[in-house]
């Protein structure tokens, strides 16, 4: 039986594999450059692929070749209700590209779970909680003693990288696995948050500048917060209307802003610069936006939150940057090693559970390169940027 | 896991074949037994080879080339008959 011959796979495996990576019919036709109608014959078990082509869409769903040759589809929890309600994804219509992040995000926490118990190391708790009736500042002034980053420290961090380094470190040292991934279009998902107890997971969206992901990633610990608070549930079952929802996106985002920039700090920063009476052109609030190293829409939202700015200047202005931001280059990603793609991806914490197990024999090294996407030839170097903690402050997949 | 017979049957016990995955060959040539430094494995690992009672699945030289390290991969390249195609395991199956 030659890859050339039909093969006799299941066909509701076929069917049920497609589906559950997002994927329409002619995006994989095209991909296998078949037929529409020779895809509807398989999926209806009027006609066999061959191997090849089965192994093609192994390939393409990231799923291995032997899930074909089950007897029936897997019974899986859908993807909805493992994520935070998300205001521009309607479960169940994730697209491919998010379905895959989720899958594989999902995938390392369980392995994060496994090799803890492996190991015998204690699961982090995840302590912090809070309810939409406290006040918004408050959680975010709790959010930010919990983190444990003083503001001069923020005020001395050299550029964004290092910014975005040190609140992701912070986010982990709170019980949090952060991921990221590179696949996602911005306009469908920036972050993520993965209401799992224990290890809950927050995804960034790597395709944000850097300090950008600075707030996105407070913003989605503070979804954690209210999760724990059981003030959110799984977008699958969050049947709050479009605007008791924008409420609570509207909490998330000023406990997150002042987290960000608490308010005596940001005061301080105002009066140190000179922009009490300022009336925030783009150079100012770049200016003060830069001391803490966020974008300077963060700030001027910021700004908005505690007064500085009414309504009416916030949208001059924004109107005004929208226009400037229009006028500039795009950011070029830099490059980044396979090390640094691998840390950035699965997160310090992870890489390292990876190596003790692999160290203690938990693990051969094939799962170990599988679990971190990296080839083995780069772990003496993984082995050094963690134990040393430097490495490319990239680190963008 | 079965795989296709060699030859005709002697009177003699017949000798082992050696079906090896991934992690062995990481293990061997990646992880603790660098064949530039473990040549007499490597030797052993050749006779077996010509002896074709040295096999895998061809799913393992796939995942090879995902995890393995560039000289594994190279020599995995070279010696691509160890390599059982899939669809033969599948009649087995």
């Amino acid at each position: 039986m030659p890859n050339s011959n039909p093969i006799p796979v299941n066909p509701q495996l076929l069917s049920w594999a497609r589906q559950e990576s997002g994927f329409e019919l002619f995006r994989v036709a095209k991909r296998l450059n078949v037929k529409l109608e020779r895809l509807e014959a398989w999926e209806a078990g009027e006609r066999q692929p061959t191997l090849r082509q089965v192994e093609q869409l192994a390939h393409f769903f990231h799923r291995p070749l032997s899930i074909f040759f089950l007897p029936r589809p897997p019974e899986l929890t859908p993807l909805a209700a493992e994520y935070r309600r998300l205001p521009d994804v309607v479960p169940g219509h994730e697209s491919p590209e998010l379905r895959l992040a989720l899958r594989q995000m999902l995938a390392r926490r369980e392995n994060a779970l496994n090799l803890m118990g492996e190991l015998g190391e204690p699961v982090p708790a995840f302590a912090l909680n809070a309810r939409l009736s406290e006040s918004p500042i408050e959680v975010g002034a709790r959010l930010r003693t919990a983190v444990k980053l003083p503001v001069d420290e923020q005020r001395d961090w050299p550029n964004e990288w290092r910014a975005w380094a040190a609140w992701r470190t912070a986010v982990e040292n709170l019980g949090v696995l952060v991921f990221q991934f590179s696949k996602v279009a911005l306009a469908e998902l920036r972050g993520v948050a993965l209401l799992r107890t224990p290890l809950p997971v927050v995804g960034i969206n790597s395709k944000e500048i850097p300090e950008a992901r600075c707030f996105t990633i407070l913003h989605e610990v503070v979804h954690l917060i209210l999760a724990a608070g059981h003030e959110e549930l799984p977008a699958i079952q969050e049947n709050r209307s479009g605007e008791d929802w924008d409420n609570v996106e509207r909490f998330v985002e000023i406990a997150a802003s002042h987290a960000l920039a608490p308010e005596q700090a940001l005061r301080a920063e105002i009066a140190a610069l000179g922009l009490a009476s300022s009336a925030w052109d783009i150079d100012s609030m770049r200016r003060l936006a830069r001391r803490f190293r966020i974008t300077s829409l963060a700030m001027a939202t910021r700004l908005r939150e505690s007064g500085f700015m009414n309504w009416e200047q916030y949208r001059a202005w924004r109107e005004e940057w929208d226009i400037y931001i229009a006028t500039l280059p795009k950011r070029s990603g830099g490059f980044a090693t396979p090390v640094a793609k691998a840390i950035g991806r699965n997160g310090r914490p992870f890489a390292q559970l990876v190596l003790e197990a692999l160290s203690a024999n938990r693990i051969t090294s094939v799962t170990a390169a599988r679990y971190l996407d990296l080839k083995f030839e780069h772990f003496d170097k993984l082995r050094a940027v963690v134990r040393d903690g430097v490495s490319d402050l990239r680190g963008d997949d | 896991m079965a795989f296709r017979t060699f030859g005709a049957m002697t009177d003699t016990a017949p000798q082992p074949l050696y079906s090896v995955d991934s992690s062995a060959f990481m293990d061997w040539q990646a992880r603790y037994y660098p064949a530039d430094v473990f040549t007499s494995i490597l030797d052993r690992v050749e006779a077996l080879i010509a002896a074709n009672r040295f096999l895998a699945p061809a799913l393992v030289k796939e995942e090879l080339g995902v995890v393995g390290t560039g000289d594994l991969i190279a020599w995995a390249d070279a010696h691509a008959a160890i390599y059982v195609p899939t669809h033969e395991l599948l009649v087995e199956a």
